[in-house]
């Protein structure tokens, strides 16, 4: 799957590359603003993530040009999140409005669901880290043939961790983590859930998969 | 302008014409005119005086009394003095001039003062959405390389963007212009967002969240009221106690649906309490904590008068505080037209 970036801030256009890579995605972007409404529509991209502020012209400007020659998926990020661009921007005919700063995983989401129903296919669900791997959508890990179903709180558990291989990541970050998914659970249900998942892991054949750094969090 | 008022001003002329007839009169008795011409000569005199006092009564009583109905009329006082007619008497003509200058002036500083604080509030606008672009790069990156360093630096990020957020709707709370877009939605997706928004402050205090029947669907903007109930859960933050509670729940009554939120906090003082809504205030719980800035409530008060919602607290000192938010029903807002 393909996405075209149009951001002219070069910060958040390397960010949203890295992030959006790492969950398997392809992604194109352009310098020239001037033609940046034939630079996504030629890049043949399936999602287009848009801008508004942008130089020259201004992002529904660009949505209007490429909604006369296709009806390629576009979000619009803007930092303008008044209503009446969010109404501006949907009757345009973007698909979606997020607004800045956003939260990666929401717009993940979002990009996921429109591809989604655009094309019906559901890639980019697998992350494999050690052996494991993690199946998104269907919320299952394997292992050496092996495979468990995992609970909504595990799976978001388990996503954050393999995401971020490696890294310690402090309880109060997973917690938060499951918070934006609106499952409010304190640090007992956390306990409970690292508990279990541990045992799934353990089933399949990956006991120490999971480790605790003492007082600091958790990494895999 | 009265009669009385009006002749009482006129003491003077009227004293002295009085002293004049009583001379002429004198005079008159002293060379023997018979009465008949003292009083005719009398009266002539007391005529012609009178005649020309009712004038002069008349001209003023009249412009006077149009002017102050057309002030009572008048929207923008101010502006009296463009519209008012020219008086044909020297003195209010002079006045009328000095008046003319003066709100000239004034009108003038006001349109300067309009155009400086529009000036200003376009500049946080445009400010606001300038500084969101920086700290979106900045969660981003913190996004695709959490470690327990960098998830520190996401907390004051968002302790930036909750500041960030508090002066945009400061500036817009005086904002007569700005519509607020009232949609469909339940009191627990406005909760749910308020409580993402805080998520990591509540998480590390150790806090639990208590939810119930919150499955009402109310009328409100979401943005908006999100806002309302994020700086009422940042003061539950705030003014904690051990074993950290918010509680949130809900009641119905006729025409308005209620929500209520609750927390365990250290309360506040009941002399404070009907304070809490003013500009600026923060009582006896401001002096322990310093960091109290006496914007949040106030905000939230005129924002919810702005949604045509209401907003009330209720407190015991040292056994926490509950805030409650009144949200008209849909069958309430159709009624009243909105």
């Amino acid at each position: 799957m393909k996405i075209f970036i149009v951001e002219d801030e070069a910060a958040i256009r390397e960010e949203l590359i890295q992030m959006l890579q790492k969950y398997g995605y392809e992604c194109e972007i352009s310098d020239d603003f001037q033609n940046i409404g034939e630079k996504a529509l030629s890049s043949k991209a399936d999602l287009i993530l848009l801008d508004i502020n942008l130089p020259y012209q201004d992002g529904f400007q660009v949505c209007r040009y490429i909604r006369q020659k296709s009806n390629v998926p576009i979000i619009i990020l803007t930092s303008r999140n008044t209503d009446f661009d969010e109404l501006m921007g949907l009757n345009i005919g973007a698909d979606d409005f997020v607004s800045k700063p956003y939260n990666g995983q929401v717009l993940l989401a979002r990009i996921q669901k429109i591809l989604a129903r655009t094309y019906e296919v559901q890639s980019n669900t697998l992350l494999t880290h050690k052996g494991l791997t993690l199946n998104l959508l269907r919320a299952t890990i394997s292992h050496n043939g092996n495979e468990k179903e995992l609970t909504k709180n595990e799976l978001g558990i388990l996503r954050l961790l393999m995401l971020n291989k490696g890294n310690i990541i402090p309880r109060d970050a997973i917690i938060d983590e499951l918070w934006q998914s609106e499952e409010f659970i304190d640090e007992n249900t956390l306990n409970v859930n690292v508990v279990r998942l541990r045992k799934k892991l353990a089933e399949i054949g990956l006991p120490d998969y999971l480790e605790t750094k003492r007082g600091m969090g958790y990494s895999v | 302008m009265k009669l009385t008022d009006y002749l009482s001003d006129r003491i003077v002329p009227i004293v002295c014409f009085v002293i004049a007839e009583g001379l002429l009169f004198g005079l008159l008795w002293l060379i023997e005119v018979p009465s008949v011409f003292i009083a005719f000569a009398e009266i002539i005199f007391l005529l012609f005086f009178s005649a020309s006092f009712i004038w002069d009564f008349h001209r003023r009583s009249s412009y006077y009394n149009r002017l102050l109905r057309l002030l009572e009329q008048l929207d923008e006082k101010t502006l009296l003095m463009e519209i008012a007619e020219r008086p044909t008497f020297l003195d209010a003509q002079i006045i009328s001039d000095i008046l003319r200058q003066n709100t000239k002036y004034q009108n003038d500083k006001i349109a300067e003062m309009q155009g400086q604080s529009r000036d200003y509030r376009d500049f946080l606008d445009t400010w606001v959405h300038e500084i969101k672009t920086p700290i979106t790069s900045a969660r981003l990156i913190v996004e695709n390389e959490k470690n327990p360093t960098t998830l520190k630096i996401d907390d004051e990020l968002r302790k930036i963007d909750a500041f960030v957020e508090l002066v945009l709707y400061y500036a817009r709370s005086s904002d007569v212009e700005k519509d607020f877009k009232v949609e469909k939605t339940t009191l627990k997706a406005l909760v749910s967002a308020s409580l993402k928004t805080y998520s990591k402050p509540i998480i590390q205090a150790s806090g639990r969240i208590q939810m119930e029947g919150l499955d009402i669907s109310v009328c409100a903007d979401c943005k908006s009221c999100a806002f309302v109930i994020g700086q009422i859960i940042s003061n539950a933050i705030k003014y904690r106690q051990d074993n950290f509670c918010l509680t949130f729940t809900s009641d119905t009554e006729k025409n308005r649906v209620l929500l209520k939120i609750h927390d365990n906090g250290i309360g506040i003082d009941t002399a404070d309490l009907s304070r809490v809504f003013d500009k600026g205030f923060t009582g006896e719980n401001g002096r322990r904590f310093p960091k109290s800035t006496g914007i949040g409530l106030y905000l939230c008060k005129k924002l919810c008068g702005k949604m045509n919602m209401d907003i009330s607290i209720s407190s015991e000192k040292g056994n926490g505080t509950t805030v409650t938010l009144y949200f008209p029903t849909e069958s309430f807002l159709k009624g009243a037209g909105v």
